[in-house]
This record gives C-alpha cells, sequence and structure tokens, in this order.
C-alpha cells in the first residue's frame, strides 16, 4: 500500500465518521 | 383540509425519530453497500474514485434524499402516504396519482428478485456453517453456484434438497410477510431497531477478521492484506486494456508475477486479444468521464433513491419534526458501513487469499458468490466467518426487501381502504406472481436480469426525476427549501436551493443519459434481444408487472376513498 493509499483510505474514513459523529452529535444536543 | 383519505385506516406513526434513521438507512444498507462499492473503487483506483464519489455524494444523494423526505413529510401532512397520493395531493392533478404508480410498482417489483437474492444468502449463510461450500478448485465452487441457484436450467431449483435456493428463498418470504403484516412500528421499526446495530457489531468482527490475516500463505509472500488495502485505496493504478478497452486495474507497485497472472487470466478469456497495460495517476483517473459516473451511479443506488421508501416512511413524520437531520445521519450511517466497514473486507480478504488476479474484475455477484466461498473456504475459522458474514449479508438484504414493500402496502391501505392483513395478502399475490417466476427462470438469470435492468435501472432512474420534478415545479426550490427546514435541527445552507435547482438534475440526467447510451442504445442490448426472441423468462415477468401496474392504475381510478379535495366556489 502506497502512502497515498494511506492517506485516501484515512481521508475516506475521516469524513464519513466525521459526518456520522456531526449527526449523532446534533440528535443528541437537542434533548 | 379535508379529505375522504382521513377515513382510511392509517394512523401508524413512527415511535420514535431513532426507529425511523434506521428503517432509512437500513433499507439503503444491502448487497450493494458490501459488494458493489469495494469491487468499483478498486476497479476505478480509490483515491480518484473516492474524490468523485464524495462530490456526488454531496451533489446527488443527499439532495435527492432531502427531496424525498420533503416530498413524503409535505404529502402526509396533507393526507397521502403512498407516491400516488403524496403526488395527487402536492400537484393538485388526478393525472399525477397514475404517473406516482412508479413509485409504488418499482419497489414492489426489485422486491420479487429481492427475495430470490435474500434465499441465495440464507442458503450460502447455512451451507457455509454446515461445512457444504468446501471445495478444492475455482470451478467446483462455480459449479456448486450454478447449481444451488439453477442457472443450469429453468426450473432447477425445485428440488427436495440443501443445496438448492427454493427452501430458503420460501423462508425469506415468510420473515418478510410477517414483519409486514406486524406494520411499520411493530414490525420494521422493531425489527430495524436490533438488526442494524447486529449488522454493525457483525461487519466490525469480520473486519477485524480480515485486517488480522496478515500473510496467509508464506509461500506467496504477494498476497497479504496490505496488498488488498492497496489495491482497494492505492491512487495510481496500472490500467490494463484489452484492444483499447478498460478491462480492469492493478494496484501501483504490482509485482511482475501479479501482472502475468492477470494478463494470463485475461487472454485464456479473449485468446485473440491485445492486451496492454500503462499507468495512470490521480488526477489522469479523475480525467475519466467513466468513473464520475460509475461513483454517481454508486450513490444513486446505495441511498435507495427513487424507492419511493424514504417518500412513504417520511410521511409518518409529524409535520414540525425535523427530517434534514434525519435525512443526513441514515446517509451518514450508509456511508460508514460502505466506505468504513465494506471497504474493509471483501477486496482485501480476497487478495490476501485468492491474488489481485481473482479479485480483479469481478462482477458484484461473482464476487459475492463466487470469490468470496473460495476466501472462506481457505481462511482459518471460515466455516464460522463465512456463515457470519452471509447472515449480515442477509439482514442487510432483508431489511431492504421490507422497505421495497411498503410503499404498495400502504398505497392498498389508502386507495382501497384495505385493513392490515387485506393488504398484505393483495401484496403478497402481487409479489408472489414475479417472484416464482425469477424462481423457475433461472437459466442465465434472465427473469432477474430482466427485472433488474427494466425496473431496478430504468424506473429507478424515472422515479427519481419525477421525484425531483414534482419538487421543483410545485414546489419550487426556495419553498421546497424552506419545507425542508421546517423543524430542522441543522441550520441548512441557502445556496443548497441552487443546489437543487440545477446541479442535482443537471448530474441526474447527465448519468440517466449516460446509462441509456451504454446499455439502451447500443447494437445488441441483450434484454431488448431477450424480449425480441420471445424469450418467455423475460417476457412473462414483464407481463406480470404490466398487469401489477394495471391492476394499480384500475384501483387508484375506482377509488373512492382517496380522491382531491373539492374546490372551494
Amino acid at each position: 500500500m502506497t502512502t497515498a493509499g494511506i492517506i485516501t483510505m484515512h481521508l475516506s474514513l475521516s469524513f464519513v465518521l466525521g459526518l456520522l459523529f456531526y449527526c449523532a452529535i446534533k440528535i443528541r444536543g437537542e434533548k | 383540509m379535508t379529505n375522504k383519505a382521513n377515513r382510511a385506516p392509517i394512523q401508524e406513526r413512527w415511535n420514535s425519530r431513532l426507529g425511523v434513521i434506521l428503517a432509512v438507512a437500513g433499507a439503503a444498507i444491502g448487497f450493494g453497500n458490501f459488494l458493489r462499492f469495494p469491487g468499483l473503487a478498486a476497479q476505478y483506483g480509490g483515491g480518484a474514485f473516492m474524490i468523485a464519489y464524495v462530490c456526488s455524494l454531496l451533489l446527488l444523494g443527499i439532495p435527492l434524499c432531502w427531496v424525498e423526505w420533503t416530498l413524503g413529510r409535505r404529502g402526509g401532512a396533507l393526507g397521502g402516504h403512498s407516491t400516488p397520493s403524496i403526488f395527487m395531493l402536492i400537484t393538485r392533478s388526478r393525472f399525477f396519482k397514475y404517473i406516482g404508480i412508479i413509485g409504488v410498482l418499482g419497489p414492489l417489483s426489485i422486491g420479487m428478485y429481492y427475495l430470490y437474492l435474500e434465499g441465495c444468502v440464507l442458503g450460502y449463510a447455512i451451507n457455509t456453517g454446515l461445512g457444504n461450500i468446501n471445495f478444492d478448485s475455482p470451478d467446483a465452487f462455480a459449479s456448486y453456484f450454478a447449481q444451488f441457484t439453477g442457472l443450469t436450467g429453468n426450473g432447477d431449483i425445485y428440488r427436495l434438497e440443501l443445496n438448492s435456493v427454493l427452501w430458503f428463498l420460501l423462508t425469506a418470504a415468510m420473515i418478510n410477510f410477517i414483519l409486514l403484516y406486524r406494520g411499520i412500528s411493530k414490525g420494521i421499526e422493531w425489527f430495524c431497531k436490533w438488526s442494524t446495530p447486529v449488522l454493525l457489531i457483525t461487519a466490525i468482527l469480520i473486519m477485524i477478521r480480515v485486517l488480522t490475516l496478515g500473510t496467509p500463505d508464506a509461500s506467496q509472500p504477494e498476497r497479504n492484506v496490505n496488498q488488498g488495502l492497496g489495491y482497494m485505496w492505492n491512487p495510481t493504478k496500472t490500467m490494463i486494456t484489452l484492444d483499447g478497452k478498460t478491462q480492469t486495474m492493478l494496484p501501483s507497485g504490482a509485482s511482475e508475477t501479479q501482472r502475468q497472472e492477470l494478463f494470463a487470466r485475461i487472454q485464456a478469456q479473449h485468446p485473440q486479444g491485445k492486451i496492454e497495460s500503462h499507468e495512470i495517476g490521480l488526477i489522469e483517473g479523475l480525467l475519466k468521464p467513466g468513473l464520475w459516473l460509475a461513483a454517481a451511479g454508486q450513490i444513486f443506488f446505495s441511498l435507495s433513491v427513487g424507492f419511493g421508501t424514504i417518500c412513504t416512511y417520511a410521511s409518518y413524520v409529524r409535520r414540525r419534526d425535523d427530517i434534514a437531520l434525519s435525512s443526513l445521519t441514515a446517509n451518514a450511517a450508509n456511508e460508514v458501513i460502505e466506505v468504513g466497514i465494506a471497504g474493509m473486507i471483501i477486496i482485501p480478504a480476497a487478495v490476501a487469499f485468492l491474488g489481485v488476479a481473482a479479485a480483479a474484475g469481478a462482477s458484484t455477484f461473482g464476487l459475492g458468490f463466487n470469490v468470496l466461498p473460495q476466501v472462506f473456504a481457505a481462511m482459518p475459522g471460515g466455516q464460522f466467518f463465512g456463515c457470519l458474514f452471509f447472515s449480515l449479508l442477509f439482514l442487510a438484504a432483508i431489511t431492504s426487501s421490507l422497505n421495497l414493500l411498503q410503499p404498495a402496502l400502504a398505497f392498498m391501505e389508502e386507495f382501497w381502504a384495505l385493513s392490515r392483513s387485506q393488504s398484505v395478502s393483495l401484496v403478497i399475490i402481487m409479489l408472489s406472481g414475479g417472484a416464482l417466476l425469477v424462481a423457475w427462470f433461472t437459466e442465465g438469470f434472465i427473469a432477474l436480469d430482466t427485472l433488474d435492468f427494466w425496473l431496478g435501472n430504468l424506473c429507478l432512474y424515472l422515479s427519481a426525476i419525477l421525484y425531483l420534478f414534482v419538487f421543483l415545479r410545485f414546489l419550487g426550490a426556495r419553498k421546497g427549501f424552506e419545507e425542508l427546514s421546517r423543524g430542522s435541527l441543522i441550520t441548512l445552507p441557502s445556496g443548497i436551493r441552487y443546489v437543487f435547482a440545477y446541479v442535482t438534475p443537471a448530474i441526474l440526467i447527465t448519468i440517466f443519459t449516460s446509462w441509456l447510451y451504454e446499455n439502451i442504445f447500443i447494437e445488441s442490448c441483450p434484454q431488448i434481444q431477450n424480449l425480441l426472441h420471445g424469450e418467455l423468462g423475460a417476457i412473462l415477468p414483464l407481463v406480470w408487472v404490466f398487469f401489477v401496474a394495471g391492476f394499480m392504475v384500475y384501483a387508484s381510478y375506482r377509488s373512492e376513498h382517496f380522491q382531491l379535495p373539492q374546490k372551494r366556489k
């Protein structure tokens, strides 16, 4: 796996996890 | 507004916000997440594909979902719960109730072959667990698959044996019908509330197993998980072409042995073809229109846009409740499963055990039912993990099929004021007719392929275009945006209305036109040729779908229970 591949993988994971955590925090914040 | 529809027996509501989010996420999470996405990302080069994928998610997927949620909640407030009634109430035109039938017919028809696929994964789960799918050669795996699914001949699955999909198909159908009969909150919501977390935990367990595989065979050091992850995510790839057309990709840094292995494999399939290879980088990859179309297409199918399910579910949400964040959360959950988990399982495992050549260019079906059973057969503890993986696929498929049938149920309850048991019975009859045809005409999967092509692709595109048209024409981008923002728990940037008005329609029309160009306007479209040659396996399922469509048109024409409110003089 190349460095560019490692960066791609981690950026992709960060994006989707970040989106989910953002939503979870917003939903919890409503309570 | 007074409406005769108020007399219809639909009083159901979601018990909680989490319930509707998990149901919509459950509808979206299916075969596409676990099998289609990894194959595409690897084929087009991880980095370049992900850039196009994220752009498509932001500009096509999320806006289209918001459109469907907005139309659904608005229609629900007016008293409608299925696409025909929601379209009629929002447009105030009877004509649109007939047009809206596409949003009921499409998912119901997809359900006809989804049941068969559910039977396949359930059968593979049980047979893998029992150790029945463990052979010496790839041909033996392919032969088992052909025998199990009836690929060998029409009617071949009608056998009293464990290695036939028939009994698993019937079991899957029974589970679907029971859950549907229990209704929205006691059936679908209850099931999705426990099955989605179970699915997530199972997927994480399998992912951990795959990522800790290392190099399973010391005699073949090139076959390892790291190489598999590289094949999936490396932005630079070696493109392999056959007679000038792209065949597949190799990860950058692939050894000469791997290159030769793949060349030999392609050459064996096309002895006269001229095979070439050259490196392509991130920028070169991004300049390929095919990559953008593949990414947009994956987003479109992955989020279940156009199925009518989201519209129906959103109609059970109270008018002042949030939909913007609920939609975004369901999308995010789908993406985490797809990118974060599925992307780490299939390709790395296939490369670690079978090498790049086996994983490269495999179709969704081939990857799932030919490549993966070989991987599990070779993996330590593969019997357990294989059973777990196919059970996971089964769970994902059940949540999807339940959601595919809900729009048809809502339609029956509304237009004919039927009770739950009556409408479930009617939907079972309509569904079973098609499902039995799919189960009989299994040679070359002709019936499945026909329904998937005309209903699962063409109808889905038309349906999504229709949702967007009704949203823009009858609500308008500005008013639609206001409707979406009502009760929203997040502040939406106002620029989104320009995305609704210009960007999303442009992308949707582009991928639809390209799909037409690649599949319909070609010299020999196999699905059209099958019809022209009078293949019964292609004709009969479509005749059945037309019959169901005719019945739905008749039902909505004759219905006295759901009419437009009278205009005041």
